[in-house]
């Protein structure tokens, strides 16, 4: 199977940090759709089906935080996979975004700890990872 | 706690220099890295039980390294590219720097970064600021958090 | 006269400072000794048999671009190039390559800091040039203040890391960072 996946953040260049994480990371994808906040995630998620949510928390016009209590109170689309991804340290909100059953990766991250959570969360092994994994590019030296 | 918030900003920022952007930001700066002119400024504004701001300034070749780095480009001229990787390198070092103001239970919230070209027309007063200089190979990066307003604990109770 | 023996008995390949090697034979080991803020890289592609390594002493050639033409492997920014393109000569294709790392130490001495930091300058140019080629670590023991050696074994892409009177498998040690 591939995993249709949705990357939430207001800032284009980090969601195409994530993008290439993911494709570095060999597993099978799908779709990848994007959204710059909580509101265009929801338009997304009404329309598409998606695995896996990779979501920051401070955005405009709808926060993170916010974007997970919608999603887990739809019973559509309540057992989605998310995966914060955010520079958030304060304990209260990391416990109740853990509360919401929701992974969490602190920003700045490297590729290889994104990476780290992204398999645990899709439960892709070794041996089904088509590869390790290489993005397309042509700003390629080797 | 200015001592404490001048080394968590250095932690913040070298880690997110580092990490994110794959940049070595150097304490001992040199003349040429000095007189290299700021181009690009990135704001945050912060709320919480402190209220403030984290801008960043950096030359124009330091946006474009920040970018082509992130991306994972050779080069990345474009102003867009370089505009939305500061603003980015800025939210990233304030969301972790703002920790340090407030106890871990205390939550900040974070405002959408507002990037600008650097102005000639003098600096705003810094009184209260607390301060960062690093060198980036040819460039430079100004860290500044300026801490607005302390909310009194009970007020208004 | 023949020297029947030999033939399959595999040889110890020895990288030297500022060197990289590669090899598909399955009985060869790849070994470098005693690196402190240099880089060891090892590659390895399990389909295509071929291991590769490199030493690299420096990051950049941005100092000094004539040597990174004449010596490559010398730094971080065309060693890994260099690296991967031997490699691909023997068959070998990026998106199977696994990469482990060791080395990038702060080298210390006397007491006095290790002011130029160049096993950590080294580390982030070459997660750098990963990043932009789209690979990534797979295992790493990087930073410290410890010499190592590191040995690879071409047919199972094992990697070995000696350091302070300890050998361990470089294997599942990620993510570890210092």
């Amino acid at each position: 199977m591939a995993f249709n996946v949705l990357v939430v953040d207001d800032s284009a260049v980090m969601r195409a940090m994530i993008v290439r994480t993911l494709q570095m990371t060999g597993v099978p994808l799908g779709e990848i759709h994007q959204a710059g906040n909580g509101q265009e995630a929801l338009e997304v998620l009404k329309d598409q089906w998606v695995d896996l949510a990779l979501v920051d928390i401070n955005m405009p016009v709808m926060n993170g935080e916010e974007l997970i209590e919608r999603v887990r109170e739809n019973p559509l689309i309540r057992d989605l996979s998310v995966i914060v991804v955010s520079t958030e340290s304060s304990e209260t909100r990391i416990e109740r975004i853990l509360n919401q059953g929701a992974e969490f990766v602190h920003k700045p991250f490297t590729a290889e700890s994104l990476r780290e959570t992204i398999l645990q969360v899709t439960g892709v092994s070794d041996d089904q990872r088509a590869s390790v994994g290489a993005p397309p590019g042509d700003d390629f030296d080797f | 706690m200015t001592s404490e918030l001048q080394s968590e900003l250095l932690r913040a920022t070298t880690s997110t220099f580092e990490d994110l952007a794959f940049a070595f930001p150097e304490a001992e700066i040199e003349d040429h890295q000095l007189e290299a002119p700021l181009a690009w400024g990135a704001r945050v504004a912060f709320s919480g039980p402190v209220n403030g701001t984290l801008d960043i300034q950096v030359t124009d070749g330091v946006a474009a390294e920040l970018a082509a780095n992130m991306l994972g480009m050779h080069d990345a001229s474009d102003d867009g590219m370089k505009r939305d990787a500061l603003g980015e390198i800025a939210n990233v070092i304030c969301g972790n720097v703002v920790p340090s103001l407030g106890k871990a239970s205390d939550v900040f919230d974070l405002r959408s970064p507002e990037v600008y070209v650097v102005g000639t027309d003098g600096e705003e007063t810094s009184a209260g600021a607390t301060r960062l200089v690093v060198g980036i190979d040819g460039g430079r990066a100004e860290i500044t958090v300026r801490v607005m307003a302390h909310v009194v604990e009970g007020a208004g109770a | 006269m023949t020297l029947p023996a030999m033939q399959d008995q595999g040889s110890k390949i020895v990288v030297g400072i500022a060197d990289l090697r590669v090899s598909n034979d399955p009985a060869d080991t790849i070994v470098t000794y005693a690196l402190g803020s240099c880089l060891g890289v090892c590659i390895w592609d399990e389909s295509a048999g071929v291991a590769g390594m490199l030493h690299a002493m420096l990051p950049s050639t941005r100092t000094d671009p004539e040597r990174g033409r004449t010596n490559p492997a010398r730094f971080i920014d065309t060693g890994i190039p260099a690296l991967f393109k031997a490699a691909y000569a023997m068959g070998a294709h990026k998106d199977r390559i696994v990469v482990r790392v060791a080395g990038g130490a702060s080298m210390a001495s006397n007491g006095r800091k290790d002011g130029f930091q160049i096993g950590k300058r080294n580390y982030i140019e070459l997660k750098k040039i990963l990043w932009r080629n789209g690979v990534i670590i797979t295992d790493e023991d990087v930073g410290g203040g410890v010499s190592r050696t590191v040995t690879m074994d071409v047919a199972t892409g094992v990697v070995m890391v000696k350091a302070g009177g300890q050998e361990y498998n470089l294997a599942r040690r990620f993510p570890r960072r210092s």
